[in-house]
This record gives C-alpha cells, sequence and structure tokens, in this order.
C-alpha cells in the first residue's frame, strides 16, 4: 500500500474509533434493553401461577361458600353479569345490599340444582327483565349497540382511506398569490438581514398584514 | 358574614366574566382604535375573574373549616366530627361547591393563558380570552341561578349530615382537583380552536401555540383518571378498579379524544396538514368534558358517582351545552372550509398513520358513548329499559384496541410525507420476530387464556419497538458524537413519545396479567381458620372492635405466608360511621412489584364468623405505573425546550425563524 | 362543504336525545310480568301456620298483591292509605309479608291496622323474587285469570288510587272470566250457579 493511503487508513482509525465505539454501545444497549425485557417478563411469567386454588390439608380449612370451588367461581362468574337492582350501578358480586346477597344465593342455589349457566341467566331476565343484565341480548333492538362499534372502525377507516386516494391533485397557485408569496418572502428576507427577526417582529408583521387585508376586502 | 362574602365576589365574578367574554371578541373584529382598547379588556377582566372567584372559593372553604351550618351546602357534606382535612375537601364534595371548583380551574386556566400569552398576537389573545370568558358565564350563571353554594339554611342545623365515608380519604383531597385541571384545561386548546376558525387563519403557529395546553390538559386528565381508579381500587372493597360506570366513562371519551388531539397538533405543527380536522377535534375534546359534566349532574344516568340533582338543573346543563358545543360545532361549518387542507402527503406516510391513529382512538370514543348512552336512546324511544356494562365494553373496547397498540409501535417508524412499506418492515423485522418468538412461549407457558397471551404480546411488541427506535434514532447522527451528547440531544417531546409509548405497554402488561390471571375467594371464615390462594396462606388470627375518630369498625387480622416465609398482617375492617349509619369496608392490601393480596371482610353470619373476600392480583402495580410514566411521558412532551419562553429569549434573534419553522436536525435526519 | 355540518347535525340528535332523557326516571324498572301470570306459590299464612294462601285461591275474582314488610319505613308510610282502600272493599287486598319474623310482620298490623284480607308469610324472599320483587313496597293488580297486569314500585298514594287503581280495577272487573281449561269464556251467571250449588 502507498505511503499515503497507509497515513489515510491511520487517521481514519483515529477519527473513527468513537462514532465505531458509540454505535457499538448503543447497540448493546439496545439489544440489552430488549433481551433484558423479554427475559424478565419470562421469568416473571413462570412466577404467575396459573394453577388454581390449593388446598391445604391441615384442619381449620375455611371453606368456600359454595358446596366446592368449581360451583363458586361459576356463581361469581354469573354474579359478575348480573345488575344489583337496587344500587347505584354494582354487580350482584360486588355489592353488599341484601336483595344483591339474596340474589346471589337464588344463583348458587339454581346452579346447585343442576341448571345451566344460561338458564340461570334466563331465570333472572323472567323475574327482572333485560335490565339485571350487564350483557345486553343480542336482538333487533340491540344490533346497533354490538354492530355500531365495528361499523364506526371500519367505516371510519373506509371514509379515510377513500378521502386519501381521491384527494385533489397538486394545488396551482393563482397569479396574484405567486406575487403575493414573492412580497411575503422579500419582506422577511430584509428583515431577516437586518437581523431583528423575532418572534414579535413577526407576529406585528401579522397583525399589520391582517389589517392591511382586512383593509383590502373592505 | 363569610357566605355572603363569597356569594357577592361570584357576582362580581360574573360581570367580569361578561366583560371578558364579550368586549374583546367583538374587539377583535374591529380595527378601529376601540378595537384595540375592548381587546385590551381580555387580560385585566381575566385577572378580576379569576380574584374574584378564588376569594369565592376560599369563603367557602372556609366556611367548611369553621364548621358554619347556617350554610345549607356545609350542612348537607360536612359534620364537625369530621377530620379537618376531609372538611376541606368536602368542599367539593357535592355538587354546588364541585362546581365552583370546576369554575376555579378555568379561572386559573384562564389567568395562565393571559399571563403566558405575549408572543401571541393580540387578536389570537383576546379571542381565547374571550371564548374562555364565555364558558365562564355560563358556570358562573349555572351556580348563581341554580346551584349557589352559599345559600343560606335558616335556622341553622345543629350539625351536618357529614361527608360521604366513602369521600373520607385521601384520594377526596387530589382526585378532583386534578380531573378537573384536566377537564377544564381542554377549554384552552378549545378557544384556541375558536380563535382560529373566527380568524380564519390555521397554520402551524396555531398548533404550536396550542400544543402544550393541550399536553399539560391531558397530563392532568391522565393522572386524574389515574386517581380515580387507584382509589376505586383501595376503597370500594371489592379489588376493581374500572366498572365503565357512566361517569368513569365521561372522564374516558375526553381522554381519547385528547390523544387523538395531541397527536393530530404534532403533525399540524410539524406538517401544517390536518388543519381542520385538528381544529374539530379540539371542539369535539372539550364537549365531551361538558358532556360529562352533563351527564353527572343531570339524574339521566345512574351512576355511583351521580350528584343527587333535579331535572330543572339538567334543563339549564343542556341549554348552556347546546349554545357552547352547537355555536363551537356551526361556527366549524360556517368558517372550516376557508381553511385550506395542508400539506401533501402519500397514502403510506406517518401523516397517514397518525390519521388512522386518530380514527382508530375516535371509533374507541364512540364507542363508550354508545355504550354509554344506548340504554337512554331506548328508553327515550320507548323500547324498554336494559343495562350496558363491564361485559359489553370488555368485549367491545378490546378489540378495538388492537389495532391501536400494533400501530403504536409503527408509527415512530414511518417517514413523514412518503414512507416505503418495504422500508418499514424492513426495520420491524427483528421486533417482529422477536415478539412472535415471545408469543409463542408465552403460550406454551400459559395455555390457559388466549387473551393473556396476545396481551403480553402486544406489550412486547410496543416495548421492543420503542427500544428499537431509541436504538435507531441515537445511531442517525453525525459520527463522532459521544453518546451523552446524542442522548441529551433529542429532544424533549422525542422522550416524552418513547416514555408515553412505553408506559402504554407496561398498562397493558398490568392490564392483562391482572384480568387474565387474578384469583378471588368468597370464603366463610371462622376465627382460626386459614385459605389458601395461588401460594399464599391466610391466617384468620384475630377479631375485634376498634374506634376511628368518626367511626367504629371490626377489625380483622390476618397473618399471611409463603410456605415458611411470613410475607405481611393484614387487618381489614368493616366500618360503622355513626353519622350517616353507613357500613364501609376497609380493605387491606398488600402490594408488591408482581403482586398485590388484597382481603376484605363481606357479611357477617354469626358472633367470630365472617365472610370474607380473598383476592390475589398480579401486576396490578403495573397499571398504576403504566398511568404514571404515561403522564410522565406527557410532562415531558410538554416542557420541550421549544415551548419555553425563558429559553427562547436566551437563544434570542438567531433562532427565531428556526422556531417559526421548527426544524429538529436530528429528528429529520433519523425519519428519513 | 356538505360533510361540515355533519358534526353539528349529530350533536343536534344527541341533545334531542338527552333533552328527551331528562323526563325520564333511570330508576323506574318496568316489569316483564305485565301479562303473563301471576306465578304461584303456597305459602303460610302470617296470621295462621296451618292455613295457606295461593294466587290460585283467589281465581275468578280481582285482587291485588302488596309485598311489605315491618322494617321498611315506606310500608310505614303507606299504610294508612291502604287502610282506607281496604275499607272500601273493592277488592281483595292480599299482602306478602317480605323477609320479616312472624312476630314483627304481626305487631306491625296489629298496632298500625290490618289493611289485608290476609297476609302471606314469605321469610327468605324467594316469592319475593319469583314476582321480580327489588325493593318494597310494591304492588301488583292481578285479573281474574290470574294474569298481572300492573305492577306499583314505591307506595300507594291516594292519588294513584284515584286516578289509576280504580279506573284500572274497573276495567278489569268489567273483563269475562276465561276457563283455565278449556279456555271457553266462563259467564258469571254459570259461576254464581256454581257457587251456589257448592254451598
Amino acid at each position: 500500500m502507498h505511503k499515503y493511503e497507509v497515513d489515510q487508513v491511520e487517521a481514519q482509525r483515529q477519527v473513527m474509533p468513537e462514532s465505531v465505539h458509540v454505535r457499538r454501545r448503543i447497540l448493546n444497549l439496545g439489544l440489552g434493553l430488549s433481551m433484558a425485557m423479554v427475559l424478565g417478563l419470562l421469568l416473571v411469567l413462570g412466577l404467575v401461577p396459573v394453577g388454581s386454588l390449593q388446598r391445604n390439608a391441615a384442619a381449620h380449612e375455611a371453606q368456600p361458600v359454595a358446596a366446592n370451588p368449581e360451583l363458586e367461581e361459576r356463581v361469581m362468574l354469573l354474579a359478575g353479569e348480573l345488575r344489583c337492582l337496587v344500587c347505584q350501578n354494582q354487580t350482584i358480586a360486588d355489592s353488599h345490599a341484601d336483595l344483591a346477597i339474596d340474589l346471589k344465593n337464588q344463583v348458587r342455589e339454581k346452579l346447585a340444582s343442576g341448571m345451566s349457566n344460561e338458564a340461570v341467566i334466563d331465570y333472572m331476565v323472567q323475574r327482572y327483565g333485560d335490565f339485571v343484565l350487564y350483557r345486553p341480548r343480542l336482538k333487533p333492538m340491540t344490533w346497533l349497540l354490538w354492530f355500531g362499534p365495528f361499523l364506526l372502525l371500519f367505516g371510519g377507516l373506509g371514509a379515510l382511506i377513500w378521502k386519501l386516494k381521491n384527494r385533489p391533485v397538486a394545488e396551482v397557485l393563482s397569479a396574484s398569490e405567486l406575487q403575493r408569496g414573492a412580497e411575503l418572502l422579500a419582506a422577511l428576507e430584509s428583515t431577516a438581514a437586518s437581523g431583528e427577526n423575532t418572534i414579535e417582529n413577526t407576529n406585528a408583521n401579522a397583525n399589520a398584514n391582517t389589517k392591511a387585508n382586512k383593509k383590502e376586502t373592505r | 358574614m363569610i357566605p355572603e362574602i363569597g356569594n357577592f365576589s361570584l357576582i362580581l365574578a360574573l360581570c367580569l366574566a361578561l366583560i371578558q367574554g364579550i368586549f374583546p371578541i367583538a374587539g377583535s373584529f374591529r380595527d378601529t382604535a376601540k378595537g384595540t382598547r375592548w381587546m385590551a379588556l381580555g387580560r385585566p377582566a381575566a385577572a378580576g375573574q379569576c380574584l374574584f372567584v378564588t376569594i369565592a372559593f376560599i369563603c367557602l372553604v372556609y366556611s367548611f373549616y369553621a364548621n358554619d351550618f347556617s350554610v345549607s351546602y356545609v350542612a348537607a357534606n360536612s359534620n364537625s366530627t369530621l377530620p379537618v382535612y376531609y372538611r376541606i375537601a368536602a368542599t367539593w364534595g357535592g355538587h354546588e361547591g364541585s362546581l365552583l371548583l370546576w369554575v376555579q380551574m378555568l379561572v386559573l386556566w384562564t389567568l395562565a393563558v393571559a399571563l403566558f400569552s405575549r408572543q401571541l398576537p393580540d387578536q389570537t389573545v383576546a379571542r381565547v380570552l374571550g371564548v374562555m370568558g364565555l364558558i365562564s358565564i355560563g358556570f358562573l350563571c349555572f351556580m348563581l341561578f341554580t346551584s349557589n353554594p352559599f345559600d343560606r339554611l335558616l335556622p341553622a342545623a345543629v350539625n351536618g349530615n357529614d361527608l360521604n365515608p366513602l369521600l373520607q380519604d385521601f384520594g377526596m383531597i387530589i382526585h378532583p382537583p386534578l380531573l378537573y385541571m384536566g377537564y377544564v384545561g381542554f377549554s384552552v386548546a378549545f378557544a384556541f380552536a375558536l380563535a382560529a376558525l373566527m380568524g380564519g387563519q390555521l397554520d402551524a403557529a396555531w398548533a404550536r401555540w396550542s400544543r402544550p395546553w393541550t399536553l399539560v390538559a391531558w397530563m392532568f386528565l391522565t393522572l386524574g383518571i389515574f386517581l380515580g381508579s387507584f382509589w376505586a381500587y383501595y376503597e370500594l372493597g371489592w379489588g376493581g378498579w374500572w366498572f365503565w360506570d357512566a361517569v368513569e366513562n365521561a372522564s374516558f371519551m375526553p381522554w381519547l379524544v385528547g390523544t387523538a388531539l395531541i397527536h393530530s397538533l404534532a403533525v399540524t405543527e410539524k406538517r401544517g396538514s390536518f388543519k381542520n380536522w385538528t381544529v374539530l377535534l379540539a371542539i369535539i375534546a372539550f364537549s365531551l368534558s361538558l358532556l360529562g359534566t352533563f351527564l353527572v349532574r343531570s339524574g339521566v344516568l345512574t351512576s355511583v358517582h351521580a350528584f343527587a340533582t333535579d331535572p330543572r338543573r339538567g334543563l339549564f346543563i343542556l341549554f348552556f351545552l347546546a349554545i357552547v358545543i352547537g355555536g363551537a360545532l356551526t361556527l366549524y361549518a360556517w368558517r372550516a372550509p376557508k381553511v385550506g387542507l395542508g400539506g401533501k402527503f402519500s397514502l403510506f406516510s406517518r401523516e397517514s398513520m397518525l390519521l388512522i391513529n386518530n380514527v382508530l382512538l375516535l371509533a374507541a370514543a364512540g364507542t363508550v358513548l354508545l355504550g354509554t348512552l344506548y340504554p337512554l336512546f331506548l328508553d327515550a324511544l320507548d323500547l324498554g329499559k336494559i343495562s350496558v356494562g363491564p361485559p359489553y365494553f370488555e368485549a367491545v373496547f378490546v378489540p378495538l384496541m388492537i389495532p391501536v397498540l400494533l400501530l403504536l409501535a409503527v408509527g415512530p417508524f414511518v417517514r413523514w410525507k412518503d414512507a416505503s412499506l418495504k422500508e418499514v418492515l424492513f426495520r420491524l423485522r427483528w421486533i417482529g420476530l422477536g415478539s412472535v418468538i415471545f408469543a409463542v412461549i408465552a403460550a406454551l407457558l400459559i395455555a390457559t387464556s388466549v387473551m393473556v397471551v396476545v396481551g403480553l404480546t402486544l406489550a412486547v411488541w410496543i416495548l421492543l419497538a420503542t427500544a428499537s427506535q431509541l436504538m435507531q434514532r441515537l445511531q442517525h447522527a453525525p459520527a463522532g458524537t459521544s453518546m451523552w451528547k446524542r442522548i441529551t440531544g433529542q429532544p424533549r417531546s422525542y422522550w416524552g413519545m418513547l416514555v408515553a409509548h412505553a408506559g402504554i405497554g407496561i398498562f397493558v402488561i398490568g392490564v392483562t396479567l391482572v384480568k387474565g390471571t387474578e384469583t378471588a375467594n368468597d370464603l366463610s371464615m371462622h376465627l382460626g381458620d386459614t385459605t389458601t390462594i395461588s401460594g399464599y396462606t391466610f391466617h384468620f388470627t384475630d377479631l375485634k372492635n376498634i374506634k376511628g375518630p368518626n367511626y367504629i369498625a371490626a377489625q380483622g387480622t390476618f397473618e399471611v405466608t409463603q410456605g415458611d416465609t411470613k410475607v405481611a398482617t393484614m387487618k381489614p375492617e368493616k366500618r360503622l360511621f355513626s353519622v350517616q349509619q353507613m357500613p364501609m369496608t376497609e380493605a387491606a392490601i398488600n402490594r408488591g412489584f408482581t403482586r398485590d393480596l388484597y382481603v376484605s371482610l363481606g357479611e357477617k353470619t354469626s358472633d367470630n364468623v365472617w365472610i370474607v373476600r380473598v383476592q390475589h392480583k398480579p401486576f396490578v402495580s403495573w397499571i398504576w405505573a403504566g398511568c404514571l410514566i404515561i403522564a410522565f411521558g406527557g410532562f415531558l412532551a410538554a416542557s420541550d425546550r421549544r415551548y419555553r419562553i425563558a429559553s427562547r429569549k436566551k437563544k434570542g434573534g438567531a433562532s427565531a425563524v428556526g422556531d417559526v419553522v421548527d426544524v429538529h436536525p436530528i429528528s429529520e435526519v433519523s425519519a428519513s | 362543504m356538505k360533510r361540515f355540518i355533519l358534526p353539528l347535525g349529530i350533536f343536534i340528535i344527541l341533545l334531542v336525545f338527552l333533552g328527551v332523557g331528562l323526563r325520564l326516571n333511570p330508576h323506574d324498572i318496568p316489569s316483564p310480568f305485565i301479562g303473563k301470570p301471576a306465578p304461584a306459590f303456597t305459602l303460610q299464612q302470617l296470621s295462621d301456620p296451618e292455613k295457606t294462601i295461593s294466587p290460585s285461591d283467589m281465581r275468578g275474582r280481582v285482587w291485588m298483591l302488596n309485598v311489605w314488610a315491618s322494617w321498611c319505613v315506606s310500608c310505614r308510610e303507606e299504610h294508612p292509605v291502604l287502610l282506607e282502600f281496604s275499607k272500601k272493599a273493592v277488592v281483595p287486598l292480599i299482602g306478602l309479608n317480605y323477609k320479616d319474623t312472624r312476630k314483627e310482620g304481626l305487631g306491625m298490623l296489629m298496632k298500625e291496622g290490618n289493611p289485608y284480607t290476609v297476609s302471606g308469610f314469605d321469610a327468605d324472599g324467594n316469592v319475593g323474587i319469583n314476582y321480580g320483587v327489588y325493593g318494597v313496597p310494591e304492588t301488583f293488580v292481578v285479573d281474574k285469570n290470574g294474569i298481572i297486569r300492573k305492577k306499583f314500585t314505591g307506595p300507594i298514594t291516594p292519588e294513584i288510587i284515584s286516578e289509576t287503581l280504580l279506573p284500572l280495577i274497573n276495567k278489569l272487573n268489567q273483563e269475562p272470566v276465561v276457563s283455565s281449561i278449556t279456555g271457553a269464556t266462563v259467564s258469571q251467571n254459570s259461576l254464581a250457579h256454581n257457587e251456589a250449588r257448592h254451598a
């Protein structure tokens, strides 16, 4: 290699190291962050207990209110869907009102007697009407409710895409607009040259211009 | 005497609001000296209005502090046994007082606009202050004519009805003020939007002025909603933190639209596009704030948060709504066509991605509105009564959010004006791969729930993309720049975006894991019983009666162990407040980084036997952390250098042109 | 240009709905039993555990079921109004003592007077749930064929009696009885004839 080229390479090696060094650090930082996040999440997922209630063999084990935990789970599930009618917007699962407790007990009784979840819901609706359900049933009256969100979504996206596709092609400036543009540019350049281009001046100009415009249009 | 001073102050404030609302706007359309004088009335009127409303507010607070039960509102919401800090918080515990709080926030924001608007043209300032004045007029009239907090009760009550026990909590002290700061803050964006429509001029400068105000309002609203949720979690005793209650939705809708607005403002500021769309969003955001006010106080919807009011007040607010929102939308329909379309951009570009963001967020807000008002619609059409609750909202809202979360990660990688889909996909290849691998592993570890896997994968996707974005951005600096310079060289608005997006990722982790894997058990426990849930053993060791300042309580003690190690001692209570004779559950929560343990007493079935609800909630703290991080992101973005007047003055004239055009060398390079 | 008016248009529609909403009461829950048969039950009588009361006992007549309890403040408010009404002997008034104790229920009737022909004792509230009761007091008007025709929630007031209840009872009294077996209309004469034969 020619000496000059060697020097060049040497020079580059002296100039470059820092940015190469930085680039490597950035890459390491990014990779490290990402791996830490993913590993951390996986570790934590491993810690998340996915099993159900573990039974303690010792005595004095507290009893769930229902006969068995599976039944109680169904009770909780259904209770979360039913409204407490004497409360200001609460489920019978969360309310401590007498009626809520009564209804929850009814749910438990009916489930224990072998009724399906659907049947218990029907039972409640027969007595209290649709009002008692927090998940409205799908019927013509509630079509708009259930399909509305997706209509909004797809309608909105569709309207957006249609509008973007059908935009008018670049607007052409009229002759007077071109002239006005040139005037403004000239004014801007002159004030920049004089070193007094501040926000205040720009705004003062804007104020003056609007006043001038107003005078014109009148 | 003090209540009378308060009342009189409100009347004076109304007079000043009338001046502030009418003259500056009228003056801004006249080019005479008189017009200029009228415009100049804006700032002093705003200052005066602020002074008098504050005096009124202090008078009301004092009435509570001094236990003045000759004031009807104080008698209805306070009691002499109430600790002093709750007595003061009780000021906004009912309808009338919370209205005064609303107006107090409004005048504070107005004053802030009046003080920090020196660099704006006089016309704009006049119109902005004018619009805010008009809103003030409405609320002050509403208070003075239908809901005066200073109404006397003669003869004075011996003692008051006490504050609702559920509200006797630290949350009551900060949640409403923060929330109202958010709601009311959107009135500034609203006022700027109307000012722009009035002037017929919508340019990047307008967006630049509005943006910090909107960001700060949005930040406060985020904090306010977070606090409400956090408070409900520990206060209500059943472990829930969001119920899609009408009033909660009323705060969530402006938040969703506000998020769309801050993104839209970013585009209008940088590229001059979307102008009249951004204006419309600003109008909608504040309109939803006002709608929330209507829903809470009119009695049309049932809610735990609703104030007890009569339909007459509801009619007044409805009328007010019609004028303000109807007027704004009429102005929009009339003047918006005159405002141009703005800069051009191609079908795949950051602009279009942000537009998709807007459509998605608006669809989400529309969905929440639909669900909240649907029972009302059906009832009004005489089609019967239904309930729309959490099962509906969760079923509908989650699918809507999935595209938002997906695109959240993609957006920052897409260039302005014209981007290549191939290039973006190329840049995202490792993140995509990583997310897919994660999804597979997660699915194997957690076989139970599809939603948990989907939620976590989305969160990982967002977090990886955020990290990758940062990485790629740091790389795009002139060779030779040090690491430190690269980091500090990024504008705060960029950090704000990164932090807020990362916060969403963390929030999604929390929500997914709590909803997907939490366990709860209702048990009948005798003193001495134990129960085990998710590896934690709860031993019911003690039960006694205790006395508080204005309540008596049954307090249970639970020793919690995990295997052989002691974890905590938890003491849930069932309180009975003496004045209102209302029982209340005070849950015991043992908070942790990866889980919360939650114990609450239900009903007493017999001596030493209670129905107890024991819950294990994984990662619920991540929900709170996520919210706080999001709010912090908003703060960072709002405190960007280009919004700070002091730093601009320091930089002097040289940067002025740069300010107006607003080019960030580093950001533009990385976007290319 | 029309698209700029769209937001205003949507808002006006919303405004109209909200305005109508102001006149409605979200707490007023309609009963799903209107027009359906009164759910069957057999309960011990409050005053005498040996005897029972059941809706089928009232077949052929218009009658009212009033759900009440001694612990319910509004029921006490309603009580004098019911007493006045029962004195007119327009229709039999059957009480449903809801989630109460015999002692306290009877105590209230003895102290405040007894407007009821007879009261059923629903200790656990299950019959109440079968009727969709969610708060006391509630009152059902049942026609001759055992179909529930109206439900009042909250205390009965003199206005309700004069404006709604009495006209309704008049109307229902004029309706014929439908035989539960054959579905044929049974004439009043043959009904009286049957009663005379059983006497």
